[in-house]
């Protein structure tokens, strides 16, 4: 798009928390609903040997068995109030497994423990390389404002908090003082369609990209 | 002018300027040129070249490795016959990961859950051309009516997107 700079995601990793309305304060419980979702699992080529148990979860959001896919890159925990999906170099073409891989999950978890999600949160973490621009021009003008012109400013960072409960973070990278790190975080209550969040949080994405000039590969 | 950390009397240095150096103005080497060319670069960051030549380096290397990645979790879900060959051409055509991506929960709607598949890129001699072929793998007897229904609900409308470098086909297991 013209008047972009391009935004190269270096990193990139997505992760999905469903919380439980009601948590099942019985690990072993946990234990036994691993069967039904390797099972559910298994038309995303798990193996045994990707079901992981884990040994002194001392939180009930601590995971208790995880299931990696994807040669690794994909990852579901469950734990007593929760169950979570992690991705790394994950990009929007993968959304359409990644929905189906949490949607399996969640309806093996209410058929064995008769749990249902109730809470929902979303998040993408970036770590962009900018080519054409620093980091400090791409957000100099917003410091404006505070009485510092774009000249005197290394960079200006922040975290927006809106009512509808998404938080946008942008910072320098902590990997690379030169790239810019950013973050989207959205959460929801109730019973929510997987779609509908995950193309609300491409829209916040896109939004934010809009907003600073850059167009995300 | 460099400065010595002790004092020495002028008297008692040799007479430099017979040997062609002026101690007033120290003749600069080579390495002072490439030292004094460093500082003064530092001091604008948008010009320095070697530090923007390594940045840009593992800027490319990070690229790599996350492409890399990418192709990794989609042998995660594809068989990928002649990996290297496959990936080269994803890399040449990367609009097609997505439709890879959003092929595989059209395949399971279409032949079950437990339906396999495989990948392979297929080279024609004649004209040299090359495209991907993914082979749903299928014991079932209605694969054939099933591939039928893949095209009418979901292929058909994305095929425009493959530009011919992408193809569907069944293999009876």
């Amino acid at each position: 798009m013209p008047g972009r700079v391009k935004a190269t995601a270096k990193f990139s990793g997505f992760e999905y928390q469903g919380g439980f309305a009601d948590p099942v304060f019985e690990p072993l419980r946990i234990f036994s609903a691993t069967g039904t979702v390797y099972r559910a699992l298994k038309p995303w080529n798990i193996s045994p040997q990707d079901v992981k148990y884990r040994a002194g979860a001392l939180a009930s959001t601590e995971p208790i068995v995880t299931f990696e896919l994807a040669k690794k890159h994909y990852s579901v925990s469950v734990a007593m109030a929760q169950f979570v999906f992690n991705s790394n170099a994950v990009a929007w073409d993968q959304a359409p497994v990644i929905i189906e891989i949490i949607g399996s999950t969640a309806s093996a978890l209410a058929k064995e423990l008769g749990v249902t999600v109730t809470q929902h949160s979303l998040s993408i973490s970036m770590q962009l390389g900018i080519t054409g621009k620093s980091i400090q021009e791409l957000t100099g003008a917003l410091s404006i404002p505070l009485g510092y012109p774009a000249s005197d400013t290394d960079f200006f960072g922040f975290l927006l908090y809106t009512k509808d409960g998404v938080v946008f973070t942008v910072d320098k990278s902590a990997a690379d003082p030169n790239d810019l790190f950013v973050r989207i975080v959205r959460k929801y209550k109730g019973t929510q369609d997987m779609d509908n969040m995950a193309k609300e949080l491409y829209e916040d994405e896109q939004g934010l990209a809009n907003a600073l000039g850059i167009e995300i590969e | 002018m460099s400065t010595f950390p002790f004092s020495v009397p002028s008297s008692s240095l040799p007479n430099w300027e017979n040997f062609g150096v002026s101690w007033a103005e120290p003749k600069r080497t080579h390495r002072d040129q490439v030292l004094n060319t460093t500082q003064d670069e530092f001091k604008n960051d948008d010009e320095i070249p070697e530090s923007k030549a390594l940045s840009e380096q593992l800027a490319v290397a990070s690229q790599t490795t996350r492409s890399d990645a990418r192709f990794s979790i989609l042998s995660g879900f594809y068989t990928i016959r002649r990996p290297i060959a496959v990936q080269d051409f994803l890399s040449q055509q990367p609009g097609l990961i997505k439709l890879l991506f959003a092929a595989l929960p059209k395949m399971k709607e279409a032949w079950g859950s437990d339906v396999r598949s495989e990948l392979e890129l297929l080279e024609d001699p004649d004209d040299f051309s090359s495209s991907l072929v993914v082979y749903v793998v299928s014991k079932t007897e209605n694969s054939f009516e099933s591939l039928d229904r893949f095209d009418r609900d979901w292929w058909i409308d994305h095929v425009g997107l493959a530009e011919g470098s992408l193809s569907f086909s069944v293999q009876m297991e």
